[in-house]
């Protein structure tokens, strides 16, 4: 019964006819990186046809959260420092926020402050490629914004819920529909192709000890997350703090020390990120 | 309303101060200098959050209500107090700051009075 309606849910939040769409070029774009021989140039190409979705990309990633603040003039550009797979998942949250931008503003600044502390996080670990810890905390919370854009009743009995039972939004979830936005994020990263890393990323955020490939990432975005809700940056659809793991802490040799030295960059940069809107 | 960060050229020149604050006359002349960006203290705008400039002092208030659902758990009262620990040293280099810069403001404002004050005695 249980599984039912799970699946009943998962085919309503991913029908596509609904589903927020998103840029044609995208597509073709993800076409053309099949064949290997593809040149950055000719990518580039395609998404700088799409003159507004340049500008927002060019926006993002000229932002403090992805560590080239003002200094990548072009797509081609993005693409040489930043890779795809950080444009893709720009261009994938920017749309889907773009929906509900006005009624989930909170939950975009959210999501925002997460990324930049993923970045932080992440170069502090030690680890390569902090951008796409960036773009993995960009979309920790995408399930949310899909669920309300494919069920407004649901979403706002999970909004209810939350008030009712002073429970916090993903316990609301649970209540209400017997899971959370981290299995929807599961079944959206797959429909959307996203890279395993970030498909990981998103659906462990508030479980990482599970994590069974990329614990890492999974790790630095639920210490992100927790960093943003507690410095209450944006709205994450609830006002408690979120259960810090100490096995996410132990996972990238972190003391209690390092957090500080985060939230110091933290606060500097969110001051930067927080007129990043749409 | 006050800057949170000062205003800069390009090139780095500052133009304001942190703490300065800011007036009709001084926006418009942010305009006319093209400047489109600034960054203020606490939090002009609702995005439903606290807001990037919020006072770390208010930051540290709010810990008992964030944390308010895990008072029996050992490791998040931890963690809690850690954080109580951060927030208190920040607030307090947050108000010295405060305080220095409202002492050399009140210098800057004395040394003018002092200048109005010779300059009517030399009418005189």
């Amino acid at each position: 019964m249980e599984q039912d309606l799970k699946t009943t849910i998962k085919g309503e939040i991913l029908a596509v006819k609904d589903l927020p769409t998103l840029p044609h070029v995208l597509d073709e774009v993800t076409t053309l990186i099949e064949n290997p021989e593809t040149s950055s140039e000719a990518i580039a190409k395609v998404i700088a046809t799409d003159q507004v979705l340049s500008a927002k990309v060019l926006k993002m990633v000229n932002s403090p959260i992805y560590g080239f603040p003002g200094r990548i003039s072009s797509i081609q550009h993005a693409l040489v420092l930043l890779g795809f797979n950080v444009i893709r998942g720009i261009i994938i949250s920017t749309s889907v926020f773009d929906m509900m931008v006005q009624a989930m503003k909170g939950l975009w600044e959210h999501s925002l402050g997460c990324a930049t502390a993923c970045n932080i996080i992440a170069r502090r670990a030690g680890f390569e490629d902090p951008e796409e810890y960036a773009v993995a905390g960009l979309l920790h919370d995408l399930g949310k914004v899909v669920t309300a854009v494919q069920l407004p009743d649901v979403h706002a009995r999970i909004v209810d819920t939350v008030k009712a039972k002073e429970l916090t939004y993903f316990e609301a979830e649970k209540d209400v529909l017997g899971f959370g936005h981290d299995r929807i994020n599961a079944w959206l990263a797959r429909h959307w192709g996203l890279p395993p890393n970030i498909r990981e990323a998103m659906s462990r955020h508030h479980s990482p000890q599970l994590a069974e490939f990329y614990k890492p990432m999974s790790c630095v975005v639920h210490i992100g997350d927790y960093l943003v809700r507690l410095f209450e940056f944006g709205n994450s659809g609830d006002d408690q703090t979120a259960y810090l793991r100490p096995e996410a802490l132990m996972e990238l040799n972190f003391k209690m020390s390092d957090l500080d030295k985060v939230m110091d960059e933290m606060a500097d940069q969110f001051l930067e990120v927080s007129d990043l809107t749409f | 309303m006050k800057l949170a960060k000062p205003v800069t050229k390009e090139g780095g020149m500052t133009i304001m101060a942190e703490g300065m604050e800011l007036t009709d006359s001084l926006i418009d002349r942010l305009r006319n200098m093209k400047i489109d960006r600034i960054t203020v203290q606490g939090h002009p705008l609702d995005m439903g959050g606290a807001g990037a400039g919020t006072k770390y002092a208010e930051r540290q208030e709010r810990l008992d209500h964030l944390f308010r659902k895990h008072t029996s758990d050992k490791w998040m009262m931890r963690v809690k107090n850690r954080m109580a620990q951060y927030f208190g040293m920040k607030a307090a280099a947050q108000e010295a700051r405060q305080k220095a810069l409202q002492a050399v403001e009140a210098e800057e404002e004395d040394g003018s009075l002092q200048n109005v004050d010779d300059n009517n005695g030399g009418e005189a």
